[in-house]
């Protein structure tokens, strides 16, 4: 009897979590398939996805994020790695703490007050950036940030560096404390240069923590929604040739504005799918090497 | 030390919730939204206590309808003390988006009336996505089509049957700055040619003849709409079709150029007009019923300086007012009421005498019923004591058709996202017309 | 050399003054505006001090909507959902620090598994389930999102996992109880670590955005998001008084950051970030 209490303990213990999720994750994901392979009717179909395949706006949404995530890989990450690596430096002192919560705001800051306030930088008319350009003398037409497709993914790439290079160069400074220092004194003893260190030392061992960066980066792409909603018109425009267009937007807007339940459950699992792809390429690439 | 900080900041966390939140953690233990008890005060706003599942639910989106439906319902309590009402209110967005996923699914949720805006009707112009209950019946019996101005009552029919009772006359006239009119001697325009020309002659003095919404940002195209509805020239003609006329090319190029070439102030959200306006720098403003308090909330100092004037016309036999917004009170299918009981409220709101003429006072919308108009007419001071509510009844019966169709979402959505290109000459209007029908034609198929 | 060090110092003191002002520009420009008149912010956006500071813009938003009753259910459902998660990832994390058994290895990567499925894909049949429930318009789906929080529970697995087995042994000599050995030991030792939990999910569920723009439906259950969302929708409303909002709404978050320690907390985040 106690015997097989003590058996049954452990499970008790970690059952809250495998119980919430199966309610609500687990039984969401199977009805959600079981939506996607059905017709409004409710009969067994494979139409949905192929809709939705051959759908060119779903695909603009996916590229969008694609770009996006491509931008916060190759322009906020290292941002915030030079950045973690002046944070890691002699010269930073007792200003660190203060510094890291600075840092750390922009990623606790609801994206509805993201979205009011970039709204008033970005803006056309009197926007912050424009006059301060303007002002400059450095252009003369203001530049229409939120309605040029040009420019609608470098400005959510604006906010998203704002958003969240602070925290993610946080990351990579945990990181480079794990590294002992002795290893950076024996390479210098060697008479390798602060770059070759770097190259050689510091970036290997950063790899664990890259890799939860990147993945952090990579679905945060695909799942991106407020600050979008909030910067255009409230989600009610999504921009000049569908630049703000993004896949959770866009299956928002085929659930709740046009009411096609199962194409956007369908969008659901494609855009799982895709995700699932492109972080398993990723995993493959950053795998351990030896 | 710091430890300790921490012990209290989650101790604080606990306390609050067992003390102050209450309600809250019951609600999530009940789930239903029908029975919660809302706790602490609303402010302002009434605050709706005790509420269960025998009120009558009306759903409104945003002031100032629903300030009305408050005092409604309290004038409507004290006559039929037995009814209570429940008053949710969301975004516009949210209000569609609510009730036609409740649609979808069965109905489950519904509330009793809705306070429907016009724009987001035609998303309801379908059998499966119907989800209100038709007046006909009713409005026969009553002789609503007599009281009630009907081109308003067409705005919320759908297939034969009408559906709901609207709010306001919406006329769309033009205000206008007398003195800059006066002061740099030019003729207040009657035609869309002469509006053009005023447009030129204000330009040379650094003003702008009006201001608008960015042509690049899309939108719902309604200023440019308003004087092609008053020509009968709108896009939705009267059978629910697309029709792009000539004359709608040649308005939409209008408004690029005289955007592009700094004649008409271009904003992307309606705030940034304000202070161009308090600058004297806009001469003109196209405005319905219910925005002509715009000018008033936002530059008061121009007090006595506005006067409203007929529209200018496009074609030789247009009208001289047009119709821009406006909302329906409507019954939903799913409602667990009795229709005669609410048909009673929706009568006594959007139709009674009284409570119309209240209804202007309060929050600015002309009655678009007969009997309520003289009475809604005094001179207003703003306008220099101009008598606003003779003019809109004078125009009453001119007032246009605004022809409903369920495919405006598409075709607003094909126009939001082509806008950029055509301001920035990269695609012509003929092609944008082709992009425009070829969006609508697939709407069509795909139903 | 020591020059080359001067400079370096210098050069390393203006990089690092851009990127904290790059962070805290925005903050600055939110607090000005919202002191700033409408027309002020329209002519002299890039003035940080207002020539005629204006109390105008928090009148005009507690007028409008129903700032404080918006503000107490925001801040309801996130201490709800803190306490909440706190409560279920420290008995998760219990359960796998403390014993061994069948499956344990499986199970643990079957959480982290969860965490490949973003929320947001999940949107439509999650709506479904929630009305079919009857919980549209309640606060539950506002709630569950943070206890089904996986990369919580690696965090709390990582500290708690630093408790010494002894104690937990001589606890169970003492006659303790497997739960009273929970709340008595594995509970204070790891306060921090579950504190930071906690923390955390109160924020995230006060910044939430999406899930209440679904799920809610009366404007006296909004939370603070999404009434900030409406109050921009009024035509007579500018830019002053969202500013104002939004100032006011990120007071509770800058509280907690300022009360719980910056060092200790953000260095807290990280441990388990460390090891991710």
């Amino acid at each position: 009897m106690k015997r097989n209490k003590r058996k049954i303990m452990p499970y008790l213990f970690i059952s809250p979590f495998f119980i919430l999720y199966a309610i609500f994750g687990l039984y969401p994901a199977v009805s959600g398939l079981i939506l996607s392979l059905q017709t409004k009717a409710g009969q067994f179909t494979f139409s949905n996805y192929q809709t939705v395949f051959m759908d060119s706006r779903f695909w603009k949404s996916v590229t969008n994020a694609a770009i996006y995530m491509l931008g916060s890989i190759f322009i906020i990450l290292p941002v915030a790695l030079i950045a973690a690596l002046m944070l890691n430096s002699k010269f930073m002192g007792k200003k660190s703490g203060f510094v890291s919560t600075a840092f750390f705001i922009p990623n606790v800051t609801s994206v509805i007050v993201v979205g009011i306030v970039f709204k008033l930088i970005l803006r056309t008319n009197n926007g912050l950036i424009n006059t301060a350009l303007q002002d400059m003398g450095i252009i003369e037409r203001a530049v229409k940030f939120l309605s040029d497709p040009v420019w609608a993914i470098p400005s959510v790439l604006l906010i998203g560096c704002w958003r969240y290079f602070g925290i993610n160069s946080l990351y990579f400074l945990s990181g480079l404390q794990g590294i002992p220092t002795e290893l950076g004194e024996a390479a210098r003893i060697d008479g390798a240069g602060k770059w070759k260190e770097f190259w050689y030392i510091t970036l290997p061992l950063l790899k664990p923590i890259m890799t939860y960066i990147v993945f952090i980066a990579i679905t945060g792409s695909f799942a991106m929604f407020g600050e979008v909603i909030t910067l255009v018109q409230n989600g009610s425009s999504v921009g000049s040739r569908d630049s703000m267009l993004y896949p959770v937007i866009y299956l928002y807007n085929m659930m709740f504005k046009n009411n096609q339940v199962n194409r956007a459950a369908t969008m659901g699992y494609m855009i799982a799918v895709i995700l699932l792809v492109i972080t398993t390429i990723q995993r493959y690439l950053f795998r351990e090497k030896d | 030390m710091k430890k300790m900080a921490m012990f209290l900041g989650t101790a604080m966390l606990m306390t609050t919730i067992l003390t102050g939140c209450g309600g809250t953690s019951e609600e999530t233990d009940n789930g239903g939204k029908e029975n919660q008890a809302d706790t602490g005060t609303g402010g302002d706003t009434e605050t709706v206590t005790d509420t269960n599942s025998d009120d009558i639910v009306i759903w409104a989106f945003a002031e100032p309808h629903a300030e009305y439906f408050r005092w409604v319902t309290e004038e409507y309590k004290k006559e039929h003390p037995d009814v209570n009402f429940t008053i949710e209110i969301m975004t516009t967005d949210a209000l569609s988006e609510r009730l036609a996923v409740i649609n979808a699914s069965g109905g489950e949720g519904a509330p009793d009336l809705v306070d429907q805006e016009q724009g987001f009707f035609s998303r309801f112009m379908s059998e499966e996505q119907m989800c209100y209950y038709p007046l006909d019946e009713f409005m026969e019996r009553d002789d609503v089509t007599d009281k009630m101005v009907k081109n308003r009552l067409d705005l919320y029919a759908y297939d034969g049957h009408y559906y709901g009772l609207e709010h306001a006359l919406c006329p769309v006239t033009m205000a206008y700055r007398k003195d800059l009119f006066e002061e740099y001697n030019i003729e207040i325009p009657t035609t869309w040619e002469e509006y053009k020309a005023a447009a030129e002659e204000f330009a040379k003095h650094d003003i702008y003849i009006s201001a608008t919404k960015d042509m690049s940002m899309g939108g719902e195209l309604d200023e440019i709409v308003l004087l092609l509805r008053a020509a009968g020239l709108d896009y939705v003609d009267e059978n629910g079709k697309l029709n792009i006329t000539d004359e709608f090319k040649n308005i939409v190029m209008d408004y690029v150029q005289m955007q592009q070439n700094g004649m008409m102030y271009a904003w992307e959200t309606q705030d940034e007009a304000w202070p161009v306006v308090a600058e004297d720098k806009v001469a003109t403003y196209f405005t319905a019923d219910w925005a002509a308090g715009w000018l008033r909330d936002n530059v008061p100092e121009q007090s006595g300086k506005w006067q409203m004037a007929p529209l200018p016309k496009l074609t030789d036999t247009a009208s001289v007012v047009s119709v821009r917004g406006g909302t329906g009170l409507c019954m939903t299918k799913y409602t667990d009421k009795d229709k005669e009981e609410l048909w009673d409220f929706m009568k006594f709101a959007q139709l009674d005498k009284d409570n119309c003429v209240k209804k202007y006072e309060m929050i600015a919308l002309y009655p678009p019923v007969y009997d309520a108009m003289p009475e809604c007419n005094s001179p207003v001071e703003y306008y220099d004591n101009q008598n606003l509510g003779e003019l809109y009844e004078s125009l009453a019966d001119e007032i246009p058709v605004q022809y409903q169709a369920d495919w405006r979402n598409a075709f607003t959505e094909s126009f939001n996202s082509n806008a950029y290109d055509l301001v920035e000459g990269n695609i012509s209007i003929d092609e944008l017309t082709d992009i425009l029908t070829e969006a609508v034609n697939e709407y069509n198929e795909s139903k | 050399m020591k020059k080359k060090r001067v400079i370096a110092s210098i050069l390393f003191h203006i990089v690092l003054l851009v990127a904290v002002l790059f962070i805290l520009y925005p903050f600055v420009f939110m607090i000005s505006g919202a002191l700033k008149t409408d027309l002020e912010m329209n002519r002299h956006i890039l003035r940080l001090i207002p020539r005629e500071i204006t109390l105008d813009n928090f009148k005009t938003l507690f007028e409008t909507i129903p700032f404080w009753k918006q503000f107490m259910n925001s801040f309801c459902v996130a201490a709800a959902a803190a306490v909440l998660a706190m409560l279920v990832d420290g008995l998760v994390a219990y359960g796998f620090t403390r014993f061994e058994f069948r499956g344990k290895g499986i199970l643990m990567s079957l959480i982290l598994a969860t965490m490949l499925i973003p929320p947001q894909v999940l949107m439509v049949p999650q709506f479904q389930m929630y009305k079919t429930m009857g919980l549209f318009g309640s606060y539950v789906p506002l709630i569950i999102p943070a206890l089904i929080n996986a990369f919580g529970i690696f965090l709390l697995c990582q500290i708690m996992g630093q408790i010494p087995k002894d104690l937990y042994e001589s606890a169970m000599i003492d006659g303790y109880g497997e739960f009273k050995i929970f709340m008595k030991i594995a509970i204070p030792l790891s306060k921090a670590g579950i504190g930071i939990q906690g923390v955390l999910t109160f924020m995230n569920t006060w910044n939430d955005f999406m899930t209440p723009l679904i799920y809610l439906n009366a404007e006296e259950k909004y939370t603070l998001p999404i009434g900030l969302m409406r109050l921009q929708s009024f035509y007579k409303i500018s830019y002053g008084a969202p500013l104002a909002g939004a100032l006011l709404s990120c007071i509770p978050v800058i509280i907690i950051l300022a009360v719980v320690g910056q060092k200790y907390f953000v260095k807290g985040l990280m441990a388990g970030a460390v090891k991710g």
